[in-house]
């Protein structure tokens, strides 16, 4: 049985709590009613504070009206219909960006729409109808079933994401983080996604868990199995929520080998690799399972709206990659345009563009081309820091409020990062040196102590930072600017997670003393005492 | 000295006043047909009983739809499940298309449409023209329109019938024309290729049409230049240029209403480069929808409406656009050039244009040279005729033959335009100081790295000095 079992559910109690109640009483009596006030203290922890705070907010701002949600931007369509549901509300058009949509039709007879994008997502929208049959309408799906359940998972999420950072931590300064966790995570720039058919939502509960049971996995706290088992499923809905996710895949089996020697035994290493090579193959075969369209969209991207941005002689650069200087007007021309040229899916275009150019040549531009690569980092880091797409609208039409209105509900934090963020790519990379550089001196001592769990904490962190850098840097190569704006979430989520790690690091004291496991001695003053299990 | 009779002295002011009226006649036309409304006399009721879709009648309405069109004609299609009483009573002219035998007209909609008192013409799709023609038929519709009924078989020769019997019909006296299309022609096809091609046409005798889809962007870079001298050469090789409807890509959103904006910045920067854009080349449903006809056809006059291929709508108007010159097409499939010798084009019951893609390889461009020589086909030059394009800033258009632009006759004779291969593709935007802020922020680089340097260093070395201070 593992060490972290036999401490469940310690926390910490104030010394002065403790030496008053011992100083009074000195009996047994004393020693009870010490415990009974201690037990007081201890529940709730501070990790349950911040789920319920969590909880509280966005069960708030979800399902008391007027509701909060997210209006759809036109890509609804493409996870709608596949999973049975389809727009029932016959001037749903004029609502598009301005009003969010609560009620679908659900299909009453054979679905004929086939599965136009892979996606995890269908997974909870399965769920979420099943619910929606089981305690309301056969024929009316209501999308707040589908945000009770993502609510649900989202405050477990953070359960475990701050009990990750707290544990074993004074209890003042564990209230704090539950404090800033419920500041950061409420934030209704986040859970309004619940309430939508975007894939950010799973992204956002998916990246809460993988992180929460690495650390916990670091912490030493609960079963490393459970713990294992949480990450890898996490790590697979993650990878498989949106088409630009698959290289998570790949980040988390090559950084999550760390976690190979965590423990010795050959059943846990069996299982690691087997979870490992799972992920991996889920990223490639997200990338692989990415339909032709969006193919196409994409390489589209990366030359229009990528490679030919802001080029000084477009033709020069064209005919680096051997295409005809004449496509020089498709230049920062997009694939969506209604009324266009040329049809962007004809053979022309796959003959004498798309064929001349791939993943590869393009990356192999920007090498050669960092003053490019660096004006497109730039770019995306103008909305590298908002959450909340700026174009839709958080209310019902049924809530008498503007067209395209937003929520200023407990959405500082949002607005705040927003403004306040210097919106440059080196300010990126700054963050990331001070974050790795805080991380570092902790890790050396881990390294120097051979503690494997320990070690993990900064292994976590670059894992998290390069998953949120994959979302910029992978779609400015794969697709130039065009989808910045909806590939960052992923980044600034991924921001905020490590943010939130390194400043409970800091209120804990943890950075260069990270206790990975609990004291085999704990201090009498501090130390309450056994696993209440 | 003979005094000049009074008769003589009349006939030139007599003259004089039909041309005027025939000049006001034919402006009128004209702005009806940029408004896109028909007059009550050019609008044409089309009902029918089924479309067929999935059967080998399924071309019967559309192909009715188009002939009509053809014949310059507005037209509103009904289904016999709609019609709604009274309707029939707006209209001159009514058409009815059979496509099946075992349809029961409800009896108010037949005691309307049997005491319509305009003129009737029945379209009998295959099996429908099987079953009502017989004597034994109890069906009231089969005998509706008397002798101006047409059987329409499938394929070229069904449709030819079809036009010649609606032609008679509707008293229409043009002959026949031929014309030759080439569409898909882009900024990316092969220019050189164009050039050649429209040099080989001219000296074969060939008139063209040439189809350019339109440029909404970029259309001053040097790339874009080098294609309107091109269409400018193609001109003057003899052929006809007109605008082909923009590829659509309806998103969910359907975001962009500034068609009519786009296709008339494209007509003003051909106009502008010498090139007389001189009617407009789409599928049929554009007539149809409101968007697409009153932004996309709005500004052109005379178009040539090709086979729906995917006919999608954004606001579908009951009503089609009308205009004042329309050819029909066939496609090269449905009749290819060698069936078309010198007396079928004279025979012809209306102009049609045979739509090629412009070709892509020199191998292509052979092929359809050899079979228009082996043709030997008299195609007609489609600037002999009419043809008006008006934009906010323009009005450009042919008749006779000769090109004007704003009133002025414009030469055909290709003359060149320098092409600056220096565009400056990105304009520097003005910045103060731009040297001493690159200069600064060099300064700053090596000034923060150097202290983080020495920041590790120090680091490291007040670890080494406490080490040996305290953990011996």
């Amino acid at each position: 049985m593992n060490s972290q079992n036999d401490n469940h559910g310690q926390g910490l109690v104030p010394a002065w709590e403790l030496e008053t109640v011992g100083r009074l009483h000195g009996s047994r009596k004393s020693r009870n009613e010490a415990r009974r006030r201690a037990s007081f203290w201890r529940w709730p922890t501070p990790s349950l504070l911040a789920a319920i705070g969590v909880l509280l907010i966005t069960g708030w701002a979800l399902f008391v009206p007027p509701y909060i949600g997210m209006a759809d931007n036109g890509d609804y369509y493409r996870i709608l219909y596949p999973n049975g549901l389809y727009f029932h509300l016959p001037d749903y058009d004029s609502r598009y960006f301005g009003y969010f949509v609560r009620t679908y039709g659900i299909y009453q007879y054979f679905n004929e729409n086939s599965m136009m994008v892979f996606s995890s997502q269908s997974l909870f929208i399965h769920a979420a109808l099943f619910l929606n049959k089981l305690f309301y309408s056969r024929e009316i799906f209501d999308l707040r079933f589908q945000s009770a359940l993502l609510t649900l998972l989202y405050t477990g999420g953070i359960y475990l994401l701050v009990e990750g950072l707290t544990w074993k931590m004074q209890r003042k300064r564990a209230l704090l983080i539950a404090a800033i966790a419920v500041f950061l995570f409420a934030d209704t720039a986040y859970t309004a996604y619940f309430q939508s058919f975007f894939g950010e939502s799973v992204v956002l509960i998916a990246l809460l868990y993988v992180t929460a049971s690495w650390l916990l996995l670091c912490r030493g706290r609960f079963h490393d199995y459970t713990m294992l088992a949480i990450f890898l499923v996490t790590g697979l809905l993650l990878t498989t929520s949106k088409q630009q996710n698959a290289p998570v895949g790949v980040l988390l089996a090559v950084f999550g080998v760390s976690l190979y020697f965590l423990r010795s035994g050959k059943g846990y290493r069996w299982i690691v690799s087997a979870s490992l090579a799972l992920l991996f193959a889920s990223g490639v075969g997200t990338y692989v399972l990415i339909p032709q369209e969006f193919v196409h969209i994409n390489q589209y991207h990366a030359m229009t709206r990528g490679v030919l941005l802001g080029s000084s002689n477009p033709e020069a650069t064209l005919r680096t990659f051997g295409i005809d200087e004449q496509y020089a007007i498709l230049k920062e021309s997009i694939y969506y345009e209604q009324y266009s040229t040329v049809d962007v899916d004809s053979p022309l275009l796959e003959q004498e563009f798309y064929n001349k150019y791939g993943f590869g040549s393009v990356l192999r531009f920007y090498v050669t081309h960092p003053d490019r690569l660096n004006n497109l980092l730039n770019a995306a880091a103008k909305q590298a820091f908002s959450i909340r797409p700026a174009a839709m609208g958080n209310y019902e039409l049924s809530a008498g409020k503007p067209f395209g209105e937003q929520t200023s509900f407990f959405s500082l934090y949002s607005q705040i990062k927003k403004g306040a963020a210097p919106k440059t790519f080196g300010f990126i990379v700054l963050w990331t040196v001070v974050t790795v550089g805080l991380q570092l001196p902790g890790f050396i001592r881990a390294w120097q102590k051979r503690d494997r769990r320990a070690i993990q904490r900064l292994v976590l962190i670059v894992t998290l930072i390069l998953i949120g850098m994959s979302g910029i840097v992978v779609s400015i190569i794969g697709a130039g600017d065009a989808d910045l704006s909806k590939h960052e979430f992923l980044f600034t989520l991924a921001f905020d997670v490590v943010t939130f790690i390194t400043i409970a690091d800091i209120i804990g004291r943890r950075l260069v003393r990270p206790d990975s496991r609990a004291p085999k001695k704990p201090a009498p003053t501090v130390q309450t005492g056994g696993s209440p299990a | 000295m003979r005094k000049p009779s009074r008769r003589s002295s009349i006939a030139p002011l007599v003259l004089l006043l039909c041309l005027l009226v025939s000049g006001l006649a034919s402006g009128g036309t004209v702005r009806a047909a940029e408004s896109g409304t028909a007059a009550n006399a050019d609008r044409v009721l089309l009902l029918y009983d089924s479309k067929a879709i999935g059967h080998e009648d399924a071309p019967n309405v559309p192909v009715t739809e188009r002939l009509l069109a053809a014949f310059g004609l507005s037209v509103t299609p009904v289904s016999l499940d709609q019609y709604t009483p009274g309707l029939a009573e707006d209209y001159p002219r009514v058409v009815l298309v059979r496509n099946r035998s075992d349809f029961t007209v409800p009896p108010s909609v037949w005691a309307e449409l049997d005491a319509y008192t305009g003129n009737r013409f029945a379209v009998m799709g295959g099996e429908a023209a099987l079953h009502l023609a017989s004597e034994t038929s109890t069906d009231p519709l089969a005998k509706w329109a008397g002798a101006q009924a047409s059987a329409l078989p499938a394929g070229v020769d069904g449709t030819l019938s079809l036009a010649g019997d609606l032609k008679s019909w509707l008293g229409d006296k043009r002959t026949g024309k031929a014309y030759l299309l080439l569409k898909e022609s882009y900024p990316f096809s092969d220019l050189e290729l164009l050039r050649t091609l429209a040099d080989r046409l001219s000296d074969a005798g060939i008139p063209f049409l040439l189809a350019t889809r339109p440029v909404f962007q970029n259309t001053d870079y040097p790339a874009m230049l080098r294609y309107l001298e091109a269409l400018k050469y193609a001109q003057s090789r003899g052929g006809s240029i007109l605008v082909q409807t923009p590829v659509v890509k309806l998103a969910a959103t359907r975001s962009d209403t500034t068609l009519r904006t786009k296709m008339e910045g494209f007509v003003d920067t051909l106009i502008e480069s010498g090139i007389v854009p001189l009617g407009v080349v789409s599928e049929a449903f554009w007539t149809y929808d409101r968007e697409f006809s009153v932004g996309g056809l709005g500004a052109f006059d005379s178009a040539v409406l090709l086979r729906d291929e995917n006919p999608f709508f954004m606001e579908r108007m009951p009503t089609s656009r009308s205009f004042s010159s329309s050819l029909f097409t066939f496609s090269p499939e449905d009749l290819p050039l060698e069936e078309l010798s010198h007396s079928d084009v004279q025979t012809l019951p209306l102009p049609v244009a045979l739509p090629y893609d412009l070709p892509e390889t020199n191998e292509e461009m052979e092929h359809l040279l050899a079979r228009l020589a082996k043709a030997w086909l008299p195609f007609t030059d489609y600037k002999e005729e009419d043809h008006e394009v008006v934009t906010e800033k323009h009005r450009a258009g042919s008749r006779n033959g000769v090109l004007t632009i704003d009133g002025q006759f414009m030469s055909t004779d290709y003359v060149s335009r320098p092409i600056d291969e220096q565009f400056e593709y990105e304009r520097k935007e003005a910045v103060s100081f731009a040297g001493l802020f690159r200069a600064q922020n060099r300064f700053f680089l090596v000034v923060i790295s150097a202290a983080l340097i020495a920041f590790v260093i120090l680091i490291g070395i007040g670890r080494r000095i406490y080490r040996r201070k305290f953990m011996k």
